[in-house]
């Protein structure tokens, strides 16, 4: 099993044997990475802790389909990122057309460039949960995660064109962030 | 932007392995006697018995019925069903924190399945809508007024916020005049905003004389001026809705800086 070494192994066997003590490790050694993952799509950090619960929920419940062909941290990840996202998946179109605004598109530039040199991890997260929910999650999938438009649109149940302009809305909703905090 | 996050760590707070080892005591119990396969057996063979007791039951009522049988048999096929629901409950009714939208998407998929016998929804005792707000009977004024109040007072729909509910009333559409398509994943589509909720739209798009440089039948936002220079071009949009036929049209600038 790759990215496994023998403490994790009986962490895992104990886990697998409903061992509470092991359980405790598990979520012990891995939440400090994955509760940023909720952070990011997260809109507080309630929300990110309820993710957080649910996720490791799954985790548990279906550690007995992890096959060890895949490093167990980026199964871990998948099952996080998974059930962060399940909530948006249950939403029935992301339809926007509460914001009645002007839709000229100048060019954004390079946002993600932008973000990367001028702001922290903390600092991106701050913003992120601050970001409308729907264009959030796109632009997580899309930017970090590196998922294509049409991958999105189907792990989110949702047509290809609402993906796209989601992740339009949220770079013009980060464009808008950054030229805010410069003046 | 991944790797802003690499070295990033975050706690939260005590009280979530608290809550969490509180779901695990109640949805995956330290078993004293079987684990949880045989468990899940025992599951199978009391519903497999549930099932046969209330289609007998069921079966034999009819019979009952269509012979205009006497008062008692009917009185004593009735209480069966009862009997058979106390059986059932032999794991703890659990309120979990997982809110259902009955929206009738699909399930989701692998690694993440719920298992459905363990699944309880905490809206049981809270009435759920099951269908959408009928819109079509109401005027828009009336439909969004009642929509809001039932996001305010329905706890499952407090957890959607206004802007993610569908309306079903027609849609505004928003078509921009430039779009830039210089492959710096910036505004390299030509996005109309709404195009999504008509079925098949069909977008042509013309050069400054009339050649045909884009066409679609089922326009999503996916064309990005290839082939096309930098200028003005002249669309038209058709669409649908309802049966009634709509176009937009007007000109768009495309600019590559």
């Amino acid at each position: 099993m790759i990215g496994i070494d023998s403490e994790l192994e009986s962490v895992i066997s104990g886990c697998l044997n409903n061992n509470r003590l092991s359980q405790k490790q598990l979520y012990e050694r891995f939440a400090p990475r994955l509760f940023v993952v909720c952070r990011r799509y997260a809109n507080s950090t309630a929300e990110a802790e309820d993710m957080l619960m649910e996720g490791f929920m799954n985790v548990f419940k279906n550690l007995h389909t992890f096959k060890g062909d895949s490093s167990f941290f980026s199964w871990i990840y998948s099952v996080m990122v998974n059930s962060a996202i399940s909530h948006y998946r249950s939403v029935r179109r992301f339809r926007q057309e509460f914001f009645q605004e002007d839709m000229d598109m100048e060019p954004y530039g390079n946002v993600e460039e932008e973000v990367v040199a001028r702001l922290s991890a903390g600092q991106v997260i701050e913003l992120l949960e601050q970001m409308p929910g729907i264009p959030r999650v796109v632009f997580n999938l899309r930017e970090i995660e590196g998922y294509s438009f049409e991958e999105i649109a189907e792990k989110l149940g949702k047509n290809e064109g609402a993906i796209r302009m989601a992740h339009v809305r949220a770079k013009k909703w980060l464009r808008s962030k950054l030229d805010e905090s410069k003046s | 932007m991944k790797e802003i996050f690499d070295n990033y760590r975050e706690n939260p707070s005590e009280d979530v392995w608290r809550r969490l080892s509180e779901r695990l005591d109640a949805e995956m119990p330290v078993s004293g006697s079987l684990d949880r396969r045989s468990r899940r057996k025992s599951w199978i063979w009391a519903a497999a018995a549930v099932a046969v007791l209330v289609i007998g039951g069921l079966a034999f009522f009819t019979l009952v019925r269509h012979n205009a049988g006497d008062g008692q048999n009917i009185a004593q096929v009735q209480k069966q069903p009862e009997k058979t629901q106390a059986t059932t409950s032999d794991a703890p009714v659990v309120e979990t924190e997982t809110v259902q939208v009955e929206v009738g998407n699909s399930e989701a998929e692998s690694p993440v399945k719920v298992n459905p016998a363990r699944k309880v929804s905490k809206t049981s005792g809270v009435k759920t809508p099951s269908a959408p707000v009928n819109i079509e009977q109401q005027s828009n004024s009336e439909s969004k007024a009642l929509l809001a109040k039932q996001l305010t007072e329905d706890p499952v729909l407090q957890t959607l916020s206004p802007d993610m509910v569908e309306w079903s009333a027609p849609v505004h559409l928003s078509i921009p005049n430039t779009f830039s398509p210089n492959k710096d994943s910036d505004g390299d589509f030509f996005v109309i905003d709404g195009v999504e909720n008509y079925s098949s739209p069909k977008l042509v798009v013309q050069d400054k004389d009339n050649r045909v440089v884009y066409q679609s039948d089922d326009y999503n936002n996916s064309w990005n001026g290839e082939n096309c220079p930098d200028g003005v071009y002249s669309y038209e949009l058709t669409y649908s809705y309802n049966g009634i036929e709509s176009q937009a049209s007007g000109t768009v600038r495309i600019i590559r800086p």
